[in-house]
């Protein structure tokens, strides 16, 4: 056993250390003296950007550390539009539907820890100007939430659990008054994002590796487990999931990253024409980036016929036609950090979510970055959005 | 100066068997690294590594709720990854709460069954881990995953039992006994006052602040000062060099397994 009287000595005088570093205000802990390798400077960061939304080709939002910011001109200016009362860090998750309709998860400011943490939907009809808030019942450990809604009434909202990553677990609410009202959801199979295409029908993605798919026409009260056929070749990859896009009842597209721990990644991209009841390969395009786990390839599915994806090593968008499954690459240096989201409202205007670590010394003064990018010519030059004018 | 050499002594890398042995040195390490579910293999790990602030990954190499994590690890992974420059935590996906949501393999209420479970996970883990080349002397976590504050004392109980269980196990054969669990929804500074206590705790608090400090209420500084590690970010990307992966970030102040000295000498204050 460790914890031998002298150890408890040493645990005393920490112990007294620690209190009296406290009443003198130094810094309250040991620190090592260590070798000429030692690195002594903290690791900085810029405001990092957590999540974004192009809703329009001019019109999006962004969360940085503690706020949401929208945009009318496309990144050129921003409105903070945080509602009140959401604290420092709450922010869970956020979807508009259109340029006025939107709602936004929180954890409620007198729980924001991790024991046991109750969440809040704030809605808003007017891109933010007033949000109304509604309480969602019960808590949880908090995590990330997933929202999505079918008409201005009926919604879903997933909380995917924080835990260890070889757990996933989520909590599921659904609203029929647009957000004023929520019930809570038998407890579905995995925490992830989830997409509804009507009152019944919906579909969830994800799991520990992310090669869980489920299923549910019933409004999210039950799931049931699906998978595709992995294309010739790819049979010993690692299939990690998106939701599908629907563009009506019956027409859908789902884009599935084809994993490996040692080789780049591909993504493969599966039409339905019977609300998902079957699945054939379209397409399948590759990237130049090793990838794992649930994230997957950063893909967009524009429309039925067109299809982003951005390499995660950057440099490279990837259009496919879903008619002739034909593929364009384009290279751009612009973009040359890591791209973890993009979002395009057509096949020329995206923003790309990008991400980047430099450090001065080895692995020393490291300094992390989050950028965010937006193209008109379909990925060939990418301006940097400055995410830092904000006004009140 | 007591305490200095204390505090000098934790910083000694401890060699224990041959040193060409992948897994055979330990270092206290006070530096970043991360944890997932899935990693990739050395191409991968090496694009991770260089130029980053990530000096050390946590893998799971078992258990009976490990699922598909990891399935790729085995001694040329340990090995390579060793050589890049890498310090290694292994995790032990063991038995979870008994009250425990979901469908996951759990340990059972009784605390002294609950008690030999817990050493039984530990036997299982030794084995797995000398099987990837870690030697007596290595540090292995449980992860014992967040089961709620709220939870009747029946179950934080049996948890804390099986803790203790594990932890007695794995000391008296030489190895570091570390368990992780969420800061209040595992109640884990109640493994503070078990009959065994673990070594080390590695402590989920989803923060966002790197520090091993402060990370909540429930767990005083003082409890564990110099032995812990703090998971501060819950799923997100790191994409470097061409390579990215889902983690979870970490900071330590905590032994990790591996033979470059150089873990034993970095201090990244962020974790301090």
């Amino acid at each position: 056993m460790r914890k031998g009287p002298w150890s408890w000595l040493a645990v005393a005088a920490l112990a007294a250390l620690l209190v009296l570093s406290r009443v003198t205000g130094t810094v309250p802990l040991p620190s090592l003296a260590v070798g000429s390798g030692s690195a002594a400077t903290t690791d900085t960061s810029d405001d990092m950007i957590a999540q974004v939304q192009l809703v329009t080709d001019q019109t999006g939002w962004e969360v940085t550390n503690d706020h949401l910011q929208w945009t009318t001109d496309n990144g050129g200016t921003w409105k903070d539009i945080t509602p009140d009362g959401v604290v420092a860090g709450a922010i869970e998750g956020v979807w508009f539907q259109d340029e006025g309709a939107g709602w936004l998860v929180a954890a409620d400011p007198a729980t924001a820890d991790d024991t046991a943490v109750s969440s809040s939907v704030y809605h808003t009809a007017d891109g933010g100007a007033s949000w109304q808030r509604a309480e969602l019942p019960g808590d949880g450990p908090g995590g990330t939430a997933y929202i999505d809604f079918t008409t201005r009434d009926d919604g879903w909202v997933m909380i995917h659990d924080n835990s260890g990553s070889s757990v996933s677990l989520g909590e599921l609410f659904q609203t029929t008054d647009g957000g004023a009202t929520w019930r809570r959801l038998p407890d579905p199979p995995i925490g992830g994002k989830v997409s509804f295409t009507s009152a019944s029908d919906g579909w969830l993605a994800g799991g520990p590796v992310g090669d869980e798919l489920y299923r549910t026409t019933d409004g999210g009260n039950q799931w049931n487990r699906v998978s595709v056929e992995l294309p010739t070749g790819f049979r010993d990859r690692s299939p990690s999931y998106d939701t599908p896009t629907f563009f009506d009842d019956a027409n859908g597209v789902l884009p599935v990253t084809l994993a490996s721990p040692n080789s780049d990644a591909s993504v493969a991209y599966y039409t339905t024409g019977d609300g998902g009841e079957s699945w054939s390969l379209a397409a399948t395009e590759p990237t130049n980036s090793i990838v794992v786990g649930p994230a997957g390839v950063p893909t967009d599915i524009v429309s039925l016929k067109s299809w982003v994806q951005v390499d995660p090593n950057g440099n490279k968008v990837t259009a496919v036609t879903g008619d002739s499954a034909q593929a364009t690459t384009t290279r751009s240096d612009d973009l040359d950090s890591g791209s973890e989201d993009t979002q395009w409202t057509d096949s020329k205007t995206g923003w790309d979510l990008a991400s980047d670590v430099e450090c001065l010394n080895g692995k020393q003064d490291c300094h992390e970055t989050t950028e965010l990018l937006s193209t008109s010519d379909g990925g060939a030059t990418w301006d940097t959005v400055d995410s830092a004018i904000a006004t009140p | 100066v007591f305490l200095a050499l204390v505090i000098l002594l934790s910083g000694q890398p401890h060699a224990t068997a041959p040193a060409n042995e992948p897994g055979a040195q330990h270092h206290k390490t006070k530096t970043k690294g991360f944890d997932a579910c899935a990693l990739p293999g050395r191409a991968g790990m090496q694009d991770l590594f260089s130029g980053t602030p990530w000096w050390w990954v946590a893998m799971y190499i078992g258990g009976g709720n490990v699922g598909s994590c990891n399935n790729n690890i085995d001694h040329d992974w340990v090995s390579n990854i060793d050589d890049i420059g890498y310090g290694m935590l292994p995790i032990w996906d063991g038995k979870y709460a008994p009250c425990y949501s979901g469908n996951f393999a759990k340990m059972s209420w009784n605390e002294a069954n609950a008690f030999d479970e817990g050493k039984a996970a530990a036997g299982d883990a030794v084995e797995k881990a000398r099987h990837l080349g870690f030697a007596s002397g290595a540090a292995i976590a449980d992860d014992q995953e967040g089961y709620g504050a709220s939870a009747g004392s029946e179950c934080a109980d049996a948890v804390d039992r099986y803790v203790s269980g594990w932890s007695q196990r794995l000391s008296s054969g030489g190895w570091i006994p570390v368990v992780y669990g969420s800061a209040g929804g595992s109640n884990v500074d109640n493994w503070w006052n078990v009959a065994n206590p673990p070594d080390d705790v590695w402590i989920a608090a989803w923060n966002d602040h790197p520090s091993v400090y402060w990370v909540g209420p429930s767990i005083p500084d003082w409890h564990w000062n110099d032995n812990r590690y703090h998971q501060y970010i819950n799923d997100v990307t790191n994409s470097n060099n061409g390579t990215s992966i889902t983690v979870d970030r970490d900071c330590a102040r905590g032994p990790t397994d591996g033979t470059n000295d150089a873990l034993g000498l970095q201090e990244n204050p962020d974790c301090s």
